[in-house]
């Protein structure tokens, strides 16, 4: 663990973007507190402005307040980005270890359909679970944890494979271990270190398909400012108030690359020898 | 990390260089005598009677004519009738046809044409457009093969300008499939259409009337986004497009494209559901009207370029009611809340309204009208809707409130009868007043043209004012860009139809 420490301030990218995202998570938190305008209050008298002391970052086309509209974008994103995660690591995880650790046709049936959710782009999927649900916050998150399930299902019964016949297991086993208890407690902890990789870089892809589907108005409903949303809007506008589009693509920019390369930071950490090739 | 960034870089340079050599390839795609139009939407069906969709009837008023039309001062003129006449106390219709017209399968146009396309609109299998036009219609005969008599119930004074509606086009009775098979006398025949690309028409060399096209062909691109049309036209790919107000300002500088411009027959409007609650309650609905300012409106998503409109917009100049001078149509918070109470929601409620994701401005329109009803405690959550759905919410008459563009017609009997009578075909809203009802049957029924105005001054007051069925928001100005390469291309609100016949190519 204290190497593992070490690698982590050794790894000045790694340090970087945690930096970056932890900044951006307590802005989200603390954005009540902060004197701002509310995101959702038009100013006729104020539409389409640049930046000025007033409004941080200019006006959209209905006056409101570009700034406070990327804040509270940012806490959407990140809302639809982890939770779907939750839900498809939660389950990736139990379907996962059923597959990888009972085998025969629990993996068979668990797995087949894990390949035919695969077979779909993801975007597609997402968009017909969407169409099916009606739009909404709730049913993007929804939709984006279903369509990642299969990653972790597989990664889970990838790695349980990996483990499962290792002597530790085996005298688990002999003691009498209950299935349960070293599903739970025996492999599980072993594969965490692949688990939460993969959960970084799926928020990240989470955070991005939240966006498309905003972006095509099927994701987070007008008035509540989605960064997707707010570009979907801007793009009339990209002459007369360029800041419109260029303001919330930069928050995308900067927040999808910091957690990608937290992401391929924490795979080096982990996988010290991997990362040195 | 060094080599990263060098891959990444000889990337880039390899990317750009195969953009441009598309550029290349694509950028002389301007035929002679072909006219280049960037059209915003697919037609969803070629079916003159029962497909109603913008997007197709440009494409099929070009391909079909009826029996009149109309000039851009509202005036009807001969088109395939040549001449009428009105007998009986107003009760018989006698239309004298052009002779020698061919339809574009070859087949000679004869009265039998015209009775069968009536007989098909009047046909409630088929769920025609202009069914509630024609329901003074008691008998069609056809003395000869260039004569069609038609025998009314009762007088109706909108017949003969309805008969010139492109809902009304005359199809050949040998024709069964008309979403696949387009076979009109029109000036133009449909000769490709590859969807969500583009819809190619050339012109009818056998076309016989007077308003012969002068332009050898005409290319339908489909360019959905806004953005995507203004490259277009700046770039020089197409001829005209159709622009909203912010892209056609941008275009005012520019040396070889003009902007045309006219008010539309169109407005926007806040669908309400007559039946549900708490809308059912004439309280609630009058103080949604109070409560929300329409000049907001016309300021924030038509950036000042729209009118104040009614269900008559205001292009349709001598029946259109002054709206401005409804008292629904100031703002007034108290008045709002006071109904409100009144009507047992001294607090509000919550509710929905439902929009279509593909038109920018009824999401912006939507989030305006949010932002107003909250003032009286109403909470309505928006909901975008993909175009397919939308039409089927829209259809369902189960909807909550819903954002939405009407086309008001060149007559006001469409404007009225066909949106809110109780037998009205596109009345979803459940909206039934028996009143209304007799005043536009009586407005129909009338000969005298001042009795007839007044009749639908009242019902429009009964509609707005009184009942607020809905609420009539904003009639839009239409903007065209139009390439110096077209000349005499004058839009207005008669019709697209009518300015590209009239266009000339340099």
């Amino acid at each position: 663990m204290s190497s593992m420490l070490q690698n982590f301030s050794k790894n000045k990218t790694a340090l970087i973007c945690m930096i970056i995202l932890l900044f951006i998570i307590v802005v989200v938190i603390f954005s009540e507190f902060l004197p701002l305008h509310s995101p959702n209050k038009m100013n006729k008298e104020y539409r389409l402005q640049g930046p000025s002391s007033e409004f941080f970052l200019g006006t959209d086309q209905f006056g409101r307040d570009l700034f406070s509209r990327i804040i509270s974008g940012a806490k959407i994103s990140l809302l639809v980005g982890i939770s779907s995660v939750i839900i498809s690591v939660g389950i990736g995880i139990i379907l996962g270890l059923i597959a990888g650790y009972f085998g025969k046709w629990y993996d068979s049936l668990i797995m087949r359909t894990m390949d035919i959710l695969f077979a779909f782009p993801e975007i597609l999927l997402a968009l017909a679970i969407v169409a099916a649900l009606g739009p909404g916050t709730f049913n993007t998150i929804l939709a984006i944890g279903i369509v990642n399930i299969p990653v972790f299902t597989r990664l889970v019964r990838g790695s349980v494979l990996g483990v499962k016949n290792l002597e530790y297991i085996e005298s688990a086993k002999s003691l009498g271990a209950k299935d349960t208890r070293i599903l739970f407690l025996e492999i599980l902890p072993n594969i965490t270190a692949p688990l939460l990789v993969q959960s970084t870089l799926a928020i990240s892809g989470a955070i991005l398909t939240e966006s498309a589907l905003s972006f095509l108005g099927l994701g987070v409903q007008p008035p509540n400012p989605s960064w997707g949303g707010m570009i979907a809007e801007s793009r009339r506008y990209m002459e007369l108030a360029p800041g419109m589009i260029i303001w919330p693509c930069l928050a995308m920019l900067i927040t999808i690359f910091a957690i990608n390369l937290f992401g391929d930071a924490l795979n080096d950490i982990f996988n010290p020898l991997r990362g040195k090739n | 990390m060094n080599k990263k960034l060098l891959m990444s870089l000889l990337l880039l340079v390899c990317l750009s260089l195969t953009a441009c050599g598309g550029n290349h390839g694509t950028s002389s795609s301007k035929g002679g005598d072909q006219l280049v139009i960037a059209a915003d939407q697919d037609p969803v069906g070629l079916d003159p009677q029962t497909v109603p969709a913008a997007s197709s009837s440009r494409i099929y008023s070009l391909i079909y004519n009826s029996l009149t039309k109309i000039n851009s001062n509202f005036e009807i003129e001969p088109s395939l009738a040549s001449s009428w006449k009105v007998s009986d106390g107003g009760k018989t219709i006698t239309f004298n046809l052009q002779k020698g017209i061919k339809f574009q399968n070859g087949k000679e146009f004869t009265s039998d044409d015209v009775k069968y396309t009536f007989n098909r609109i009047l046909d409630p299998k088929v769920g025609a457009i202009a069914k509630s036009y024609f329901t003074s219609i008691k008998d069609i005969q056809t003395p000869d093969k260039n004569t069609v008599v038609f025998h009314l119930n009762n007088p109706d004074s909108a017949f003969i300008t309805n008969t010139s509606s492109v809902y009304t086009s005359i199809i050949s009775k040998d024709v069964k499939n008309l979403n696949k098979e387009a076979v009109g006398t029109g000036p133009y025949k449909l000769s490709k259409i590859v969807n969500g690309q583009y819809v190619l028409l050339k012109e009818n060399t056998d076309y016989k009337l007077e308003d012969k096209p002068k332009i050898k062909s005409i290319k339908f691109n489909i360019m959905k986004d806004d953005e995507q049309r203004l490259a277009a036209i700046r770039a020089g790919k197409v001829d005209i497009a159709t622009l909203n107000s912010d892209s056609a300002s941008l275009l005012s500088k520019s040396k070889n494209i003009k902007i045309k411009k006219y008010q539309s027959m169109e407005y926007s409007y806040l669908g309400i559901n007559n039946d549900k609650k708490p809308f059912n309650n004439i309280k609630v609905r009058q103080a949604l009207s109070y409560v929300i300012d329409r000049n907001e409106i016309i300021d924030t998503v038509w950036k000042g370029k729209a009118e104040l409109t009614g269900p008559i917009s205001p292009a349709q100049k001598e029946f259109a009611a002054d709206v401005k001078s409804f008292p629904s149509y100031t703002q007034n918070l108290s008045k709002a809340k006071e109904l409100l109470k009144e009507a047992g929601y001294p607090n509000g409620f919550s509710t929905v309204i439902q929009t279509a994701s593909t038109y920018p401005d009824m999401v912006d329109t939507a989030q305006v009208l949010q932002q107003q009803l909250k003032k009286i405690g109403i909470n309505a959550k928006i909901e975008q809707l993909e175009w397919g759905k939308y039409i089927e919410v829209w259809k369902s008459k189960k909807m909550d409130l819903m954002i939405g563009r009407n086309t008001s017609g060149s007559d006001p009997d469409r404007s009225l009868r066909f949106f809110f009578a109780t037998d009205g075909s596109a009345n979803v809203w459940n909206y039934s007043d028996n009143k209304f009802d007799k005043l536009v049957q009586s407005a129909l029924q009338t000969t005298d043209s001042n009795a007839r105005k007044n009749f639908y001054q009242e019902a429009q007051e009964l509609l707005v004012n009184q009942d607020a069925a809905n609420l009539f928001l904003a009639s839009p100005i239409n903007y065209y860009a139009v390439n110096d390469r077209v000349s005499h291309f004058t839009p207005s609100a008669a019709g697209e139809a009518y300015a590209l016949l009239n266009a000339t190519l340099k």
